[in-house]
């Protein structure tokens, strides 16, 4: 019994991160880890379901964080580049990850019926609501 | 047996600690280089997992977050408007390519050209991919 908290504590970060290269896509995925990643941030957020929650682990802290900055600096080059035909999304200067990351989670919660689909219309549609360009706004 | 928990419980902790410090890195100016990032991926390509490099997991999350957005098209099922068409242009990745792959020319590419690690970590990707993946050799996807 005992020593079930170090095959909790070891198991957490394989079985999520199997789940990660094993294809689960889902925002419903993304919003688990970047909850794990907002409650090891910024703690008095209180967005932490439980530390011991294998789902919630080491491997979602560094995935959200490299999945939101990866989305977002690859969207500010395209506009900045003028690659986008229409940008959905403005995002202000000194939007930080913290920042992104609460976003993401209140749109989630907000719209729960988005939770299979796939991360990246979840990200997409949390930081268009949030972030949408102004009429004449030129990105 | 309570050392074996008190040792779990360390673990767990000093685990957290570590990935918090890696995350506040990932979003300082000396994080966001070509080179932090590369450094990150080069356990990666090394076959470290998360339990063996911190930096493993943001090198995967990174790539897949500029992935996922690369092929909004493809997700979409070719049927969304406007969007990111015009980043075929620039560079044509294979849809068969995969995230690892896309780690390994990046890897690569940062190894030949350390001039350019202090630039911006999505500057050397876009760089290396469109060097990688040009798409005057082929028809866009």
């Amino acid at each position: 019994m005992k020593g079930l908290l170090l095959v909790v504590c070891l198991l957490g970060a394989s079985t999520a991160a199997y789940g990660a290269v094993t294809g689960d896509s889902s925002t419903g995925r993304l919003q688990k880890q970047c909850r794990k990643a907002l409650a090891v941030m910024k703690p008095e957020s209180g967005s932490a379901d439980s530390d011991l929650d294998p789902e919630l682990d080491f491997y979602s802290v560094g995935h959200c964080t490299g999945y939101v900055t990866g989305f977002i600096e690859l969207y500010k080059t395209l506009v900045d580049d003028d690659m986008l035909s229409d940008p959905a999304i403005c995002f202000p200067e000194n939007l930080d990850t913290e920042q992104a990351w609460e976003v993401f989670l209140k749109w989630v919660d907000d719209h729960p019926d988005m939770i299979r689909e796939h991360r990246m219309w979840g990200l997409a549609g949390s930081f268009s609501e949030a972030f949408p360009c102004k009429e004449g706004e030129n990105p | 047996m309570k050392r074996l928990i008190v040792a779990a419980v360390l673990l767990c902790f000093a685990g957290l600690i570590s990935t918090a410090a890696v995350a506040q890195n990932f979003d300082t100016p000396e994080g966001k280089t070509t080179q932090y990032l590369r450094d990150a991926c080069r356990d990666a390509v090394n076959g470290l997992d998360a339990d063996d490099s911190p930096l493993t997991p943001y090198c995967y999350g990174y790539f897949v977050g500029f992935a996922d957005l690369y092929r909004a098209d493809q997700l979409a099922g070719g049927k969304s408007e406007g969007g990111i068409k015009r980043v075929v242009e620039v560079i044509c990745i294979p849809s068969a390519v995969k995230v690892q792959q896309l780690i390994e020319v990046f890897v690569s590419w940062a190894n030949k050209h350390p001039e350019q690690l202090h630039n911006p970590r999505i500057g050397g990707l876009v760089v290396a991919f469109a060097e990688a993946f040009p798409c005057e050799k082929r028809e866009n996807p």
